[in-house]
């Protein structure tokens, strides 16, 4: 299928040639599905005559679904490179060159794994089994990341960082309801009533501050023998309460029981999870993304630089159908909302038949 | 007979669904631009029927909403101000409204709520707690109907996957 935004073979090999300082031959270049907020390629190569993988990670026409930039995203994986928590190896940052229409990229090595897991969503017992190994590794991996000293690495020369643990959720709470207000493609009286909502319900028992992945889970992390050997995708990474990222595992932390998951979560990281601070999260994380796909994904639709019709679709149905979740809680306490609406979030990698 | 705006947008859907993407592979993006497109046209397939009386009835609530705020909200000026300003733009009486009228009024009267909800709630002192609830219970039972009203345009769609 072609288009304008392709990425062509001949225009890679000769990129990465230039960039590599060897010859570069490319034998597949294919886009990863799905993954909407930016594009990802997957490059198998050969250079100077030995077979190499390399990614490419590249801004989508009309910009990134997220608010944060594709240089944000280089930075935290430059930090990660030197930390114990597994991502690829970046290789380089570059923007506005004739590469790739001037878009913002980034080249990373393709980690040897796969974000499929066979046999992940089977209706046995071995099937079972894989869902509580897999999960209970994932708890591991975010719980690793959130007990990693940020500031140590770094993290702080460019995300803006909480006061203090007490202030994490405010903070966030802070920094995306002035991007809501910014950048909204019309008015949204119900969601101002939502943000009341949720502000009169913010938590402050985080117990510690962390680098906050972002979207997360089965589909995201690069996966090999049971094991997650790399985490992808940093668009969103921030900040705060790690918490968040519990209600961003996109179904991932519900393939088994979600109460053994949060339980082996407090374990790794000897901290407890409060059921406010967790049902805060989640209606947060609702929150955030009726914000990307509303300001980011139909915004470049509606700037005309971005046709593709995913993001109208994302931008106009589904933030209706999480304004109207979002708003039959207005008032009630965030716990027993969210016990009411918990189970309408399908995985989105089962939905796809397991395969990204 | 020619067939209905509704009808060709049901037919061009079903041809996709039915014709075109059991021949696709699932998990590629040439699928899911179709399945975007499908919930697009579920969404189309309501929204060219429904849109102009739901616009008609949203636009004659939130006029009769924000006559009773501006009422009510004397104690809050800026509030009220907001109110009075965008009641005053009106319709010229007789002219058949076209879709881009009615969503430019509903579009305007609905930006002056939202700024009359942040004002109730950072009000709330100022105003007192039962004149607060009363506004509050008027304002979201309001919100709470015209979803409603709003979510028959898009209940079909969001059974679509829209990657």
């Amino acid at each position: 299928m072609g288009s304008t935004f392709e990425m062509q073979v001949d225009a890679v090999a000769a990129y990465l040639s230039k960039g590599l300082g060897a010859p570069v031959a490319v034998f597949k270049l294919r886009q990863t599905f799905p993954g909407a907020s930016r594009e990802t390629w997957l490059v198998d190569a050969e250079v100077a005559g030995r077979p190499e993988g390399f990614v490419v990670r590249v801004d989508c026409p009309g910009g990134p679904g997220v608010p944060q930039s594709m240089r944000h995203e280089w930075e935290v994986y430059t930090r990660l490179w030197r930390s114990t928590i597994p991502v690829a190896e970046p290789l380089w940052y570059d923007e506005g060159i004739d590469f790739a229409q001037g878009r913002p990229h980034m080249i990373r090595r393709l980690v040897e794994g796969s974000t499929h897991i066979p046999g992940l969503t089977d209706d046995t017992d071995e099937g079972r089994r894989l869902r509580r190994a897999v999960v209970f590794e994932h708890v591991e991996k975010l719980a690793a990341l959130h007990r990693m000293d940020w500031a140590a690495h770094g993290f702080g020369e460019f995300i803006p960082a909480p006061a203090s643990p007490a202030q994490a959720l405010r903070n966030e709470f802070d920094i995306w309801k002035t991007l809501w207000l910014e950048g909204r493609s019309e008015p949204f009286p119900m969601m101002t009533e939502v943000l009341y909502w949720l502000e009169e319900n913010i938590p402050a028992d985080t117990p510690f501050v962390s680098l906050v992945k972002g979207n997360n889970g089965v589909g995201e992390e690069i996966w090999k023998d049971g094991r997650i050997v790399a985490m992808s995708d940093w668009e969103l990474a921030s900040l705060g309460d790690g918490v968040l990222d519990i209600a961003f595992s996109q179904g991932t932390l519900a393939l088994d029981d979600f109460g053994d998951a949060i339980r082996h979560y407090e374990e790794c990281t000897g901290t407890e999870v409060s059921p406010h601070r967790l049902a805060f999260c989640m209606f947060w994380i609702m929150f955030k993304a009726v914000a990307c796909l509303n300001i980011y994904m139909l915004g470049g639709y509606l700037g005309g630089a971005n046709p593709r019709m995913t993001r109208p679709a994302f931008g106009l149905i589904s933030v209706r159908a999480s304004q109207r979740r979002l708003a039959a809680c207005i008032g009630k306490d965030p716990v027993d909302a969210w016990r009411a609406i918990a189970g309408h979030q399908a995985s989105t990698y089962a939905r796809f038949g397991g395969r990204k | 007979m020619t067939p209905s705006s509704r009808n060709l947008i049901a037919g061009i859907a079903r041809t996709l669904e039915q014709d075109v993407l059991p021949d696709l592979a699932m998990s590629t993006w040439t699928a899911s631009y179709i399945r975007s497109c499908l919930a697009l046209l579920a969404h189309l397939e309501v929204r060219v029927v429904e849109e102009g009386p739901f616009l008609f009835e949203d636009n004659a609530e939130l006029r009769s909403l924000l006559l009773s705020l501006r009422a009510d909200l004397a104690a809050l000026p800026d509030a009220a101000a907001v109110a009075a300003a965008a009641l005053a733009v009106g319709r010229a009486a007789g002219d058949y409204p076209s879709i881009d009228a009615l969503t430019e009024e509903n579009t305007r009267l609905k930006s002056a709520l939202e700024y009359l909800v942040a004002a109730i709630h950072d009000g709330r002192d100022t105003l007192g707690e039962a004149r607060f609830q009363d506004v509050h219970g008027r304002v979201l039972a309001y919100l709470r109907r015209s979803g409603d009203r709003e979510f028959v345009m898009f209940e079909k769609a969001s059974g679509y996957s829209p990657l």
